[in-house]
């Protein structure tokens, strides 16, 4: 059950990681839907993106320093989904450390 | 829908923040009960694919685009509470690595997306379940419904959000928000179905929200018995 479950993981992982890297440089880039909006009632240039953080390191889902948008966009995207995964799987991880033995005890009574 | 600064007046912000951490702090705290072996690395997963879902624009009606929101598919999995999770892990990555989504605003941007796009529909999926009849067929048009709805919500919020700050009339916010996310809500209730069929079809134990009728008359018999 376990080593199935690490199967499934790992497939839905690197199926997130290839749509990042490889689909997400081909996504619209028109503006979404609040953007759109900002724009049409002329309240756009209230974004101060810039204004209370500046240390993005992926600004804009763009790699710095790499040249061609599309593979700087695939690989901002690609770290960007494994760091989410790092970062999920360590929280749940953290927080769920107190049920997981008593949890693995039941499952091997059944 | 990510609000950057400046959009959202400072007090709504505060409002949506105290929230959002009420939220997230009581879903970490039944974290321990709502969080078993399997579960653990499946909110990673699931929160990479949102990232990497919500990446990908798809153009909706005159020049627009719309994305994934993954808030009621991480709660059909995971339960709500820990959807609150996923989706705050995925807008606090988004908003200081990649300046999607401004600092002042990451508490009514998890308020929007996390709480009410994702424990809110949840509801409104349960309780679409408990009027339908446990079937594969039914478990999906009640997730595509409750998608659909979950970017409604969330959309009808930040217009709120956006009218009390005075940034622009309330009504005005709610026609324009509502109305563009309405078809946004269309490719939710797809990408949605498709993962969530998917998912049924390798591992429906990992589908929390997955109840078939066998499993209750087997638990009926074996209380029974």
């Amino acid at each position: 059950m376990a080593k199935r479950t690490w199967c499934f993981g790992a497939a839905a992982l690197f199926l997130s990681v290839a749509l990042a890297a490889f689909v997400s440089p081909f996504a619209s880039t028109a503006p979404d839907g609040l953007d759109k909006f900002a724009g049409e009632q002329h309240f756009e240039g209230r974004a101060e993106d810039q204004g209370s953080w500046t240390h993005a390191p992926l600004a804009g889902y763009k790699a710095p320093g790499v040249r061609g948008a599309a593979i700087s966009t695939g690989l901002a995207g690609a770290a960007g989904t494994l760091l989410v995964f790092v970062c999920g799987w360590g929280m749940s991880k953290a927080v769920a450390r107190r049920r997981m033995k008593p949890q693995m005890n039941a499952d091997n009574r059944r | 829908m990510h609000i950057p600064d400046g959009f959202v007046s400072g007090s709504v912000n505060a409002a949506t923040g105290a929230a959002a951490l009420g939220f997230c702090a009581l879903a970490l705290a039944r974290a321990d009960r709502t969080l078993g072996e399997k579960q653990v690395p499946l909110l990673g997963v699931t929160s990479a694919f949102i990232f990497a879902a919500q990446m990908l624009n798809f153009p909706v009606a005159c020049g627009t685009s719309g994305h994934f929101l993954g808030a009621l598919l991480a709660a059909i999995l995971l339960g709500p509470l820990n959807a609150c999770l996923v989706m705050t892990v995925v807008l606090v990555i988004q908003c200081l690595g990649f300046a999607d989504g401004g600092v002042t605003a990451l508490g009514s941007n998890v308020f929007n997306m996390g709480i009410v796009g994702g424990v809110g529909s949840y509801y409104v999926f349960r309780l679409l379940q408990a009027v339908l009849p446990r079937t594969r067929a039914s478990f999906l048009a009640a997730a595509a419904v409750s998608a659909w709805v979950s970017v409604v919500l969330a959309a009808l919020c930040c217009a709120v959000e956006l009218g009390v700050s005075g940034t622009v009339p309330l009504k005005v916010a709610i026609s324009g928000m509502v109305g563009v996310h309405a078809l946004i809500g269309v490719g939710e209730a797809i990408i949605t179905v498709a993962v969530a069929s998917t998912v049924l079809g390798v591992r429906p134990d990992l589908i929390g929200a997955w109840r078939p009728v066998q499993a209750v008359e087997l638990r009926g018999a074996a209380l029974n018995g």
